[in-house]
C-alpha cells in the first residue's frame, strides 16, 4: 500500500494572484481584454472540426500577416525560439553549412541551434546597434556558401530593424535558403515575405505585436525551402518539430487524412485567433503606421529629457522595441527596479550583447499609443529624479 | 599589449584605450583644433605604428593592410595620418642628413632624454612632415620639423616623446616590480638606468606601437572623436564575454588604459611642477593641480607619487575615468601605495566594479604593516574568488577589533566603502562616522559620508554632509556635484543646476581652457536637471554646452 508521502503544497492552497502591469519591455506585451476572452473559451479537442477551421482562419491570417501565398504556413506549438528551431532542425541537416548574421542575441541563438545539429555554422558579426550591408553579407554567402543564412529583422536586443531589399536575391544567386526572424518587428514594421524579402522561412511569436499570450509561433515556408525539405536524407532530429507532420497536421500538405503527431494548444489557438482577427480589423498598413509614429514620438521625448538612443540611424531603428543608451552616473539596474516598484511598469535593461550599455522599451501592438509613451516617460524621468548615485 | 593583427574582419580585437571625457565634449568643442574629419578610427593608433613600416612605399599608407572593419572606411580619404601629409611626399631618406641637428636639438632638451632613433608620432595635422627611414635594418629614425606656429603641435611632441619612452619602461619595469618583491623605492638610481638606457634603441615592434600609442593619447581631440567607435570597440568584444556578463563600462585590464594628458599645459617645464601642484591641490584649485601634476609626471613618469596625487586629485575634480587610470600607473610603479589602493577601490566602487573594488581593498589591507598577518597566505595559484566581497570584509571587520581604544580613520573608510559595495548604507555611514571623529576636517570624508547617506535615500543629511565638505573645500568639485544630485533627489531642481553650474564654471575658471577640462558627469547631471525645470531653450544651451548663458541664466556668480 502506498502512501502519498509528498505533502500537498500550502502555495497551491491559496488563490492565484497575479497583478496588473504595464508590460512595456520587449514582450510579452499586455493581452487586450478581448483576445484573453477569446482564450477563456471550452476546450475542446485538437482533432475536432471546428479547431481544424479554426487552424485554417490561422493560417490564413498569417498569410496575411506575412503578406504570403505561401501554402506550407501554421503555427507551431511554441514561442520564438520554438519556431527558430523549427526552421533550423528542418532546413538543415548534419554538415550543411550555415551561415548567421550575428548583431544581437538572436543571430547567435540560431548560430548555437545549427551547431548543436551538426551544422558548419559561419557567422558575420556586427557591433550592436550596428547592421550588414548587402556586399558584406554577398561576400560571406560566396565564401561560405551556405545552405541557410539566418537574419534577424527585429533584433531585439539591439533596437535595430534590418533592411531587407536585396538580401533574398542574393541568397537565391547563392542558392541559399533565406531564414527571417521577425518575432520583434511583424506587424509593427513593413514584411512582405514573398515580394520584397523573398524570404523562405519567416517566423514571429504571438506575445508581441499580436498581444496574443506566448505560446504559439506563425511560421512559413517557401516552395525552394520545401523542396529542400522535403528531400532531406535523413529525418529532422525531432519529431515534435518535424515539418511533415506539422504540415499533415495543420493542413498543408494536400492530404485527405490529418493523422495525430501532437496535441496542439488549443486555448493558444483561440488567442492566436483572435489576435490575427484584431490586426486584420486594423489592417496592416494602419498598424505599421501608428508604430512608426509613436516610436518617432517617443524618440523625440526622450531627447527632450536628455537621454540618447542608441541606434543612431533613424531608419533602422525598431519601431517596437526602442533602446536607450543608459544614462550616466546611474545604475539601469535600479532604474528599471524603480520603474517596476513605484509605476507598477515594466522596462528592461540591455539583453546578451546589450547588457550593461542600454534601457529597451518596447511598446508593441495594443501597448503602441502616445498615452504610454507619455506614462513611459513620466516614469523614467521620475527615475532619473530619484536614482543618480552619488560619489563616494 | 597591443596585438598586431592584420585582421580584415570586424571581429579584430583592437586595442583597448580609454574613452575621452565625453562624447558630448567632442560635439561642443569649438576651439583651433576643430578642423578634423568627422570620422576617425581606431585603427588610427594601429595604423600609425604599422604606417611606420609601410612608409617606404609612397602613397601605401591607405591603412588597408590593417583591414579597418569598423564602420566605414578605414584609413580612407580624409583619414588623418601622421604619414601622410601635404608636401610629405619627399622619400624618408633624402631627409636624414638635414635632420642630424634637428635631432640632436630634441635630444637635448630639457628633461626630455630620448633616443634619437625611438619613434614618436602625433597624428596631428599641424605637423608638416614626419617621415621615416625604414630601412636600414629596421632602425627608425624620426625627423621632426618644428613649427613654431603651431605651438601646440610642438607641444604635443614633447609630451608624445615624454610619453612613449616612459611607457616603455613603465610596461618593462612593471612587470619586474610585481614580479620581484622588493619594493623599495630606488627612484633615483632608476632615473639614472633610464637616462643612459635612453640612448639605446628599442626597436622592437612592440615598442612602435607604445610609442605610437602614446603620441596618440596626448591627442586629446582625436580621442573625444573616437568615443563611438570605442565603445563599438568594447561592444565588438561580447562575442567572446560570456554571454551575460555584465558591463557598465567598457572592460579594459589595469595596465591598458592609456591616461590622456591636457594637449596645451602652461607648466609643462616647470621644475617644481609637483610641489606646486600639491599646493594647488589643496589650496582647491583642482584644475591647476592636475596640469601642475600632470607636467610633473612628463617630466618624470616614474614618479609613484605623483601618479597618485594625479589620481586623487581627479577624482576631487570629478573625473572618474582619469583617476583610475592615474592610481593604476601609481600602483604599477608602488604597488603598496596604501593611498592609491584605497582611493582606487573607492573610484571603482562608484563604476559599480564590484570585484576590482574589492581586489583594491584587499590590497591594501595586505600591503597595510598594522593589518596585514590578518590576510591568510595563499599557497597554490591565486582563486578568483579571493576578492569576493564576503572574502574581505570579515578581514576589516577583524582589523576593526584590533582596534578597540582608538579609530583608525582609515581602515573605517574601507570599511565605509566595503559597506557601500553591499548597500549597507548604515553601516557605512557608521564607519565614515567614526572616521570623522578622528578626522573631522577630512573634507574626502565628509563627502564620502554624504554620497552614503545620499546613495542610502538620506538626502537632507547627504546635504549637509556636502556642505560641511565644501566649507572646508571649496573648490571640491565633486562634492558639489554630489550637492547638486541630492538637491535633485530632494526636487529641488533650480538648486541643482546652480551647484553644477557652479562646479562647472569653477573648472572652467581655473584654467581657461577647452572643454575638456570640465568634467562630463557634471554636464550630464545638469541636462537631466535642466530638463526637469520645463524651460527647452535652456535645456538647448545645456545640450550643446553654452556654460555662459547658462550662468547668466541662473545667475550664478562668474
Amino acid at each position: 500500500m502506498s502512501r502519498v508521502s509528498v505533502p500537498p503544497p500550502t502555495c497551491l492552497q491559496k488563490p492565484l494572484r497575479v497583478p496588473h502591469r504595464y508590460m512595456f519591455g520587449p514582450g510579452p506585451s499586455n493581452v487586450p481584454p478581448r483576445i484573453l476572452w477569446a482564450g477563456a473559451s471550452p476546450v475542446i479537442g485538437h482533432m475536432h472540426p471546428e479547431i481544424f477551421e479554426i487552424m485554417s482562419d490561422i493560417k490564413s491570417g498569417i498569410q496575411y500577416m506575412f503578406q504570403t501565398h505561401n501554402n506550407v504556413t501554421l503555427a507551431v506549438s511554441g514561442t520564438g525560439h520554438t519556431a527558430m528551431e523549427c526552421a533550423i532542425f528542418n532546413a538543415v541537416e548534419t554538415g550543411d553549412s550555415v551561415l548567421t548574421a550575428v548583431n544581437g542575441i538572436w543571430g547567435e541563438r540560431a548560430a548555437e541551434m545549427a551547431e548543436r545539429i551538426g551544422a558548419r555554422v559561419n557567422t558575420i558579426v556586427a557591433p550592436p546597434g550596428g547592421y550588414f550591408s548587402n556586399a558584406e553579407i554577398e561576400k560571406a554567402l560566396s565564401k561560405y556558401r551556405p545552405v541557410l543564412f539566418f537574419l534577424a529583422h527585429g533584433e531585439s536586443s539591439t533596437g535595430v530593424l534590418h533592411p531587407l531589399d536585396g538580401i533574398g536575391q542574393l541568397c537565391h544567386k547563392y542558392n541559399c535558403l533565406f531564414l527571417v526572424d521577425s518575432v520583434a518587428s511583424l506587424g509593427g514594421a513593413p514584411l512582405y515575405m514573398d515580394q520584397q524579402g523573398l524570404i523562405d522561412i519567416l517566423y514571429t511569436g504571438s506575445q508581441k505585436v499580436l498581444n496574443a499570450p506566448p505560446g504559439t509561433a506563425p511560421i512559413s515556408f517557401s516552395e525552394r525551402a520545401c523542396q529542400k525539405i522535403f528531400n532531406r536524407k535523413t529525418k529532422p532530429v525531432s519529431f515534435f518539430l518535424d515539418l511533415s507532420w506539422l504540415a499533415n497536421y495543420w493542413g498543408c500538405d494536400g492530404k485527405p487524412s490529418r493523422l495525430y503527431h501532437h496535441t496542439g494548444p488549443v486555448t493558444a489557438f483561440y488567442s492566436l485567433r483572435e489576435s490575427l482577427a484584431l490586426l486584420v480589423e486594423e489592417s496592416l498598413e494602419r498598424s505599421w503606421e501608428r508604430h512608426q509614429k509613436v516610436a518617432e514620438y517617443f524618440s523625440a521625448g526622450l531627447e527632450s529629457i536628455g537621454l540618447k538612443l542608441f541606434v543612431k540611424e533613424k531608419n533602422v531603428r525598431l519601431p517596437t522595441v526602442t533602446t536607450i543608451v543608459a544614462p550616466h552616473g546611474y545604475d539601469w539596474k535600479e532604474i528599471t527596479a524603480y520603474i517596476m516598484k513605484t509605476h507598477n511598469l515594466e522596462i528592461s535593461g540591455g539583453l546578451g550583447p546589450s547588457v550593461g550599455l542600454v534601457l529597451r522599451v518596447g511598446l508593441m501592438g495594443y501597448n503602441s499609443s502616445t498615452a504610454n509613451v507619455d506614462m513611459v516617460l513620466a516614469a523614467i524621468k521620475d527615475a532619473l529624479k530619484h536614482c543618480h548615485k552619488s560619489k563616494v | 599589449m597591443y596585438q598586431v593583427q592584420l585582421v580584415g574582419e570586424q571581429q579584430e580585437s583592437r586595442p583597448l584605450l580609454s574613452p575621452s571625457v565625453d562624447d558630448f565634449l567632442s560635439e561642443s568643442r569649438g576651439d583651433a583644433m576643430s578642423a578634423r574629419p568627422p570620422h576617425t578610427s581606431n585603427t588610427a593608433v594601429m595604423s600609425t605604428a604599422l604606417d611606420l613600416v609601410d612608409l617606404s612605399e609612397p602613397g601605401e599608407n591607405s591603412g588597408g593592410s590593417i583591414g579597418s572593419g569598423s564602420g566605414s572606411g578605414g584609413n580612407k580619404g580624409g583619414r588623418r595620418s601622421p604619414l601622410r601629409r601635404k608636401g610629405s611626399s619627399k622619400s624618408p631618406r633624402r631627409r636624414v642628413r638635414p635632420d642630424e641637428t634637428e635631432l640632436i636639438q630634441v635630444e637635448q632638451q630639457p628633461a626630455g632624454p630620448r633616443s634619437p632613433d625611438s619613434v614618436s608620432l602625433s597624428p596631428l595635422d599641424k605637423w608638416d612632415e614626419v617621415t621615416l627611414d625604414v630601412e636600414d635594418g629596421g632602425r627608425r629614425r624620426i625627423r621632426e620639423k618644428r613649427c613654431t606656429s603651431h605651438h601646440s603641435s610642438s607641444e604635443l611632441l614633447w609630451s608624445a616623446e615624454f610619453r612613449a619612452d616612459p611607457l616603455t619602461k613603465t610596461t618593462i619595469q612593471s612587470y619586474e616590480d610585481l614580479n620581484s618583491m622588493s619594493t623599495p623605492d630606488c627612484g633615483a638610481s632608476r632615473q639614472h638606468r633610464r637616462t643612459r638606457s635612453l640612448l639605446v634603441r628599442n626597436e622592437s615592434l612592440e615598442d612602435e606601437f607604445v610609442k605610437a600609442k602614446a603620441a596618440v593619447e596626448s591627442d586629446t581631440e582625436f580621442w573625444d572623436k573616437m568615443q563611438a567607435e570605442w565603445e563599438e570597440l568594447a561592444r565588438r568584444n561580447w562575442l567572446e564575454d560570456s554571454e551575460g556578463q555584465p558591463q557598465s563600462s567598457p572592460s579594459v585590464s589595469p595596465g591598458e588604459q592609456v591616461y590622456r594628458f591636457n594637449t596645451k599645459n602652461p607648466y609643462r617645464e616647470w621644475s617644481n611642477a609637483f610641489a606646486v601642484g600639491q599646493e594647488r591641490a589643496r589650496d582647491g584649485d583642482l584644475n591647476t593641480a592636475v596640469l601642475l601634476l600632470e607636467a610633473a609626471i612628463l617630466q618624470d613618469p616614474q614618479d609613484a607619487e605623483a601618479w597618485q596625487v594625479l589620481g586623487m586629485t581627479q577624482a576631487e575634480n570629478e573625473n572618474e575615468q582619469a583617476a583610475i587610470v592615474s592610481l593604476q600607473r601609481c600602483l604599477e610603479l608602488r604597488p603598496n601605495n596604501l593611498q592609491a589602493l584605497m582611493a582606487l577601490a573607492v573610484s571603482f566602487t562608484n563604476n559599480g566594479k564590484q570585484h576590482e573594488a574589492c581586489d583594491a581593498l584587499r590590497g591594501w589591507i595586505s600591503h597595510n604593516p598594522r593589518y596585514k598577518h590578518l590576510v591568510p597566505e595563499h599557497r597554490g595559484p591565486p582563486t578568483p574568488a579571493r576578492s569576493e566581497l564576503q572574502d574581505v570584509l570579515p578581514l576589516f571587520q577583524d582589523a576593526a577589533l584590533l582596534n578597540l581604544d582608538c579609530v583608525d580613520p582609515d581602515l573605517q573608510t574601507g570599511l565605509g566603502v566595503l559597506f557601500n559595495l553591499s548597500s549597507d548604507f548604515n553601516k557605512a555611514v557608521e564607519a565614515f562616522t567614526a572616521a570623522l571623529s578622528v578626522r573631522p576636517q577630512d573634507y574626502l570624508l565628509w563627502n564620502r559620508l554624504g554620497a552614503t547617506l545620499a546613495n542610502g535615500s538620506r538626502s537632507e543629511e547627504a546635504v549637509d554632509a556636502y556642505t560641511r565638505a565644501l566649507e572646508l573645500q571649496p573648490g571640491f568639485i565633486r562634492s558639489r556635484y554630489n550637492l547638486g544630485i541630492s538637491c535633485i533627489h530632494l526636487g529641488a531642481h533650480r538648486e541643482a543646476v546652480n551647484n553644477f553650474l557652479t562646479a562647472l564654471n569653477q573648472q572652467r575658471r581655473s584654467q581657461r581652457c577647452t572643454h575638456q577640462q570640465m568634467s562630463a558627469n557634471i554636464w550630464a547631471a545638469l541636462r537631466v536637471a535642466v530638463s526637469m525645470l520645463d524651460r527647452p531653450e535652456l535645456f538647448q544651451a545645456a545640450s550643446v554646452g553654452d556654460l555662459d548663458l547658462l550662468i547668466r541664466a541662473f545667475d550664478v556668480d562668474a
